[in-house]
């Protein structure tokens, strides 16, 4: 029941998050070919202008002449880098604080949580489905570059982008954790959405200071990542026990704080 | 068993205390008023009850239950009416009523029909698009419904018309007649005082003890109201009374019962077109428990 009202009251973002996702996407293979054409022949020019050593990472694999490099390249920036860490960021802060926040400021809560259903439950039953509504798409919309890639006569390989979906899923779901968490912790939507929103832009700052970017989470998915995962050239053991384990145990981690917290205080 | 007891029951919020070692105990087929000015603490009673606040200090027990180590159990066995409707707007007025009551285990069929009957709604409409009225009705068919011994309402005549009032307490008596247990708190202390078993003053945090509220009873039993034409002359009345004239109205308070009798003879015979005895009404001992200088 709450799950389905978390849904119901969530659709409407869902779709928008579908559609940028998925647009976004659409747009960036719509374009392949000729931004393909002019990479290769504006060749090291990109690489020159790029502030960073990731960019210049990519724009020296997506001007490459081996066409399905520069391909499985472009597919990770796009749908990695700028997709899933922009919009699905962004759309996890927004349906974070549009959960437990907004029930508590417009007075629902006191509805919802004087009912016989644990606190737990409803913090579970409203998060599953917001995770759901994050990862689907992600997934989703990276299969459906399969065939887009097979027409233009590439062969991407699933494990790849799997692998990066799952990973890039991870890292949203992370943002959604500390939402949820801030949510917990403070009053109202308003609060939640600076706190995290000043967070979010910190922590985008920092990666682009050279020095001390290796302190921005953002570092977890930038190009450098994605890199040797969308071609396929991680195995799954290794994927698997390298960054995603600590992954893993901090979305698991802030998940089950904010779980704690939200069981122990006044609502 | 009895459906709700408390015992030393505290909390506050940062520096403030708003409930100070409070014990309570509502009996089976009680209604028990629960009285104080806004910031008493009235509602942060009844949350603590619920579980949405974590209290302090003390032990709440719904029905048997300890309310703080088993708070959903608690929860299956008391309904609780919030001060403030809010409710999802977003939803008709019948999806609304299947959402909330569809996580109680049992309810009052009679009830929902009475309530049903007591409060229509346009039920397949949003309620965004009702008044503030037709939500507290809305909120009550909730509270009202499930099967439990205990009943929590703050303020459940807020918004009400007078005939919504009248319908409500009916549902309120027909409750207490079934063995139910009902905290009824609200500022209409005359309709209070008509459906409440008991009544009980919030004060500084506690309940204000039996002998400090049979006082304020006595203390203003003990008032006299006469009514004349016009003042009369050479009105000879017994000592030991403050009296009070407004016009050719005289208020006179004594300090024991044969004073207060005396003055009525010499009153009656001095031509006193009316002359009452001040009952200690609900209202007036919240006005002497409630006096400035006694609430924060």
């Amino acid at each position: 029941m709450i799950a389905a009202k978390c849904w119901r009251e969530m659709r409407l973002y869902a779709l928008l998050y579908v559609v940028l996702l998925g647009g976004l996407l659409g747009l960036a293979l719509l374009f392949w070919p000729d931004a393909r054409e002019k990479l290769v022949e504006k060749g090291g020019q990109f690489e020159f202008l790029a502030p960073m050593q990731a960019l210049k990472d990519f724009f020296k694999d997506a001007a490459s002449r081996l066409e399905p490099a520069a391909f499985a390249a472009y597919v990770g920036v796009q749908q990695f880098f700028k997709g899933v860490n922009i919009v699905g960021v962004a759309c996890a802060v927004l349906m974070g604080c549009s959960t437990i926040a907004k029930e508590r400021e417009r007075g629902t809560f006191e509805l919802l949580a004087s009912r016989p259903v644990s606190r737990g439950r409803i913090l579970w039953s409203t998060t599953w489905v917001l995770a759901l509504i994050l990862v689907v798409p992600v997934f989703a919309s990276s299969l459906l570059v399969l065939p887009y890639a097979r027409a233009q006569g590439y062969e991407l390989p699933v494990g790849g982008l799997l692998q990066a979906s799952l990973h890039s899923s991870l890292f949203v779901l992370l943002f959604l954790g500390l939402t949820l968490l801030g949510s917990v912790l403070l009053r109202t939507q308003v609060e939640v959405a600076t706190a995290i929103g000043a967070f979010v832009i910190l922590q985008v700052g920092i990666y682009f200071v050279p020095v001390v970017q290796h302190g921005s989470l953002f570092r977890l998915t930038d190009y450098d990542v994605y890199r040797p995962m969308v071609p396929g050239n991680l195995d799954w053991t290794g994927f698997l026990l390298g960054t995603e384990v600590w992954l893993v145990l901090a979305v698991v981690g802030v998940w089950l704080l904010a779980f704690t917290l939200f069981r122990r205080r006044d609502l | 068993m009895r459906p709700l007891e408390l015992h030393d029951l505290g909390k506050g919020f940062r520096r403030a205390t708003v409930l100070d070692g409070l014990g309570l105990a509502l009996d089976a087929g009680e209604v028990l008023g629960l009285v104080g000015p806004n910031g008493a603490g009235k509602s942060t009673l009844m949350r603590c009850i619920v579980g949405l606040y974590v209290p302090d200090t003390g032990r709440v027990l719904v029905d048997g239950v300890d309310a703080l180590a088993e708070p959903v159990r608690a929860r299956t066995r008391l309904s609780y009416l919030p001060g403030e409707t809010s409710l999802y707007e977003a939803m008709t007025g019948q999806e609304l009523l299947d959402f909330a009551l569809a996580f109680h285990p049992a309810l009052d069929g009679d009830m929902v029909r009475r309530c049903a009957e007591a409060f229509p709604l346009p039920l397949d409409a949003r309620v965004r698009t009702y008044s503030s009225g037709m939500k507290q009705k809305l909120a009550l068919r909730v509270a009202l419904a499930p099967d439990v011994p205990l009943l929590l309402l703050d303020e459940p005549d807020r918004a009400l018309d007078r005939g919504a009032r009248d319908r409500l307490y009916a549902l309120i008596r027909a409750l207490r007649a079934r063995g139910r247990g009902v905290l009824l708190s609200s500022h209409h202390l005359d309709e209070l005082e008509e459906v409440a078993d008991r009544t009980a003053f919030l004060v500084h945090g506690h309940l204000a003890g039996d002998a400090e509220v049979a006082g304020a009873r006595t203390r203003l039993a003990r008032v006299l109201e006469a009514g004349f034409e016009r003042v009369p002359e050479g009105l000879a009345l017994p000592g030991g009374l403050e009296v009070e004239w407004d016009g050719p109205r005289l208020r006179a308070r004594a300090a024991d019962d044969a004073t207060l009798q005396a003055a009525a003879a010499r009153l009656a015979a001095a031509g006193a077109t009316s002359l009452s005895f001040g009952g200690a009404r609900l209202m007036a001992v919240y006005d002497a428990l409630y006096a400035a200088g006694r609430t924060a």
